[in-house]
């Protein structure tokens, strides 16, 4: 009866793996969907909170430049802005050729671009997500800075 | 006998699974919980106000352009003796225009001021009397009523009578004139005389010779003449251009002033004024001392936005 002997207790062995097993794999798979999620919902946010700053800036340079059809002596307009976005820093580029605002998030994956419209020149300048001031310059050019 | 209870190490191992993938999943509702935070945050700058009070700046700006003059006109026109005594009230009551005009600004925090404030100093040459001739204080008929003026306004001349009798258009030299002399010497001149009927002439800067201007119906009586306004009794006359051809300062003087009789009156930019009486009104001609033109910086503060905008208010700004 050796045989039988050494099959004593299997199904409990069997099942207590097979239990352990689906068990793993149903947590892996509740796992990879809630991470796909939160990735999805920061990839989104991060977007959104892009364009936010984007377009606020926008604004603030265009409502520089209706300041500066009046032709004053100094025009500085201030836009409080987050210095981080999820924990992440970020750079304002703006191209005043085209005229857009490009702000794009540390690591460079994520980027939004926003049109804004200026009647003064705007000068080409990067700078570093935060509190920014749009000054006009002495040579009546609109310039970005931080503040 | 298989031990049914199992040992106490066994049951501390028991569940460890389940332990890891709650945590997983708590950690994931942690994060997206921040991702919401952000979220609402963003949602919350975005729908906040974007306006930094451009509006309020330039609504402040165009208030003063557009009222100041009034104030600084109603003393101008008290007819001061002393220049001094004159631009301390000016200040007083523009200190006090901008004080009631910042009031509504202030109230939300924002600084609302003019600064740099400079008085351009001007002088207004008055003859009220109708008989007399057109003469310095001592009578003297050649003269020059105001030396290097930046601007000439309200220059209005009615001739009464009196006039030289001239031949036209060779002999106007010898009648009546206003003769203005810009920058480079270029001369632009007015003439007026009798020629069987008053006659008005006027030489521009690049012109060698005066030209008969405005003769048929602008004057049934005696011609009062705006030169520059360009009018002819309150007839427009576009052939008066005042000092055409010539570039400031001006030096405005007349010529054979014991020609002709009569009133005038004009407000030159400058301190520099002939032999008159005054200052005050006192026997014509006499000369009073006015605030030509004012020059200030309109300046605005909030904590979004610095405006600082220079701005000359005279007459016609308002």
């Amino acid at each position: 009866m050796r045989v039988a002997g050494r099959d004593r207790a299997v199904s409990t062995t069997l099942s207590y793996v097979l239990t352990l097993g689906i068990t793993s794999i149903l947590i892996s798979g509740l796992l990879i969907g809630v991470t796909g999620v939160v990735d999805d919902r920061r990839a989104q946010t991060d977007e959104n909170a892009l364009d936010v700053i984007g377009e606020r800036i926008a604004a603030n340079l265009m409502a520089a430049d209706r300041l500066a059809e009046t032709d004053p002596a100094a025009t500085v307009v201030t836009v409080r802005l987050p210095d981080q976005i999820s924990n992440r820093g970020y750079g304002v580029e703006i191209m005043g050729g085209p005229g857009l605002v490009v702000v794009t998030l540390d690591g460079g994956e994520t980027s939004v671009t926003v049109q804004f419209a200026a009647d003064t020149p705007v000068v080409d300048t990067e700078v570093l997500g935060g509190d920014l001031r749009v000054v006009l310059t002495p040579a009546d050019e609109l310039e970005v800075r931080s503040a | 006998m298989a031990d049914l209870r199992g040992s106490r190490d066994e049951d501390r191992d028991r569940g460890q699974l389940l332990l890891v993938a709650a945590l997983a999943i708590a950690t994931a509702i942690v994060a997206l919980v921040l991702l919401l935070n952000t979220s609402i945050y963003m949602e919350n700058l975005a729908t906040r106000d974007t306006d930094t009070g451009a509006s309020e700046a330039v609504a402040f700006r165009n208030t003063v352009e557009g009222n100041l003059w009034r104030v600084v006109e109603a003393e101008n026109d008290r007819t001061y003796a002393s220049r001094s005594t004159l631009e301390t009230n000016v200040t007083r009551r523009t200190n006090r225009f901008v004080e009631l005009t910042a009031a509504r600004h202030r109230r939300s925090g924002v600084v609302a001021e003019l600064s740099n404030t400079t008085l351009d100093e001007g002088t207004r040459l008055v003859q009220n009397d109708s008989t007399r001739q057109l003469t310095d204080a001592s009578g003297t008929p050649d003269w020059e009523l105001a030396t290097d003026a930046d601007g000439v306004r309200e220059f209005e001349v009615n001739v009464t009578g009196g006039l030289t009798t001239s031949s036209a258009p060779v002999a106007q030299s010898d009648a009546f004139g206003v003769i203005v002399e810009g920058s480079g010497a270029d001369v632009w001149s007015l003439f007026v005389y009798n020629n069987g009927g008053e006659q008005i002439a006027v030489k521009n800067g690049s012109e060698s010779t005066p030209t008969n201007v405005c003769s048929g119906g602008f004057y049934a009586e005696d011609p009062r003449v705006n030169l520059t306004a360009g009018t002819v009794n309150g007839t427009r006359c576009s052939a008066i251009d005042f000092a055409k051809g010539t570039d400031p300062p001006y030096d405005v003087s007349y010529q054979y002033g014991n020609r002709s009789t009569g009133t005038y009156r004009l407000t030159a930019n400058t301190s520099s004024v002939g032999n008159v009486n005054g200052p005050g009104p006192t026997t014509p001609p006499y000369e009073m001392p006015v605030v030509y033109s004012v020059s200030t910086d309109v300046v605005y503060r909030s904590p979004e936005l610095t405006y600082r905008a220079n701005v000359t208010i005279t007459e016609g700004s308002s």
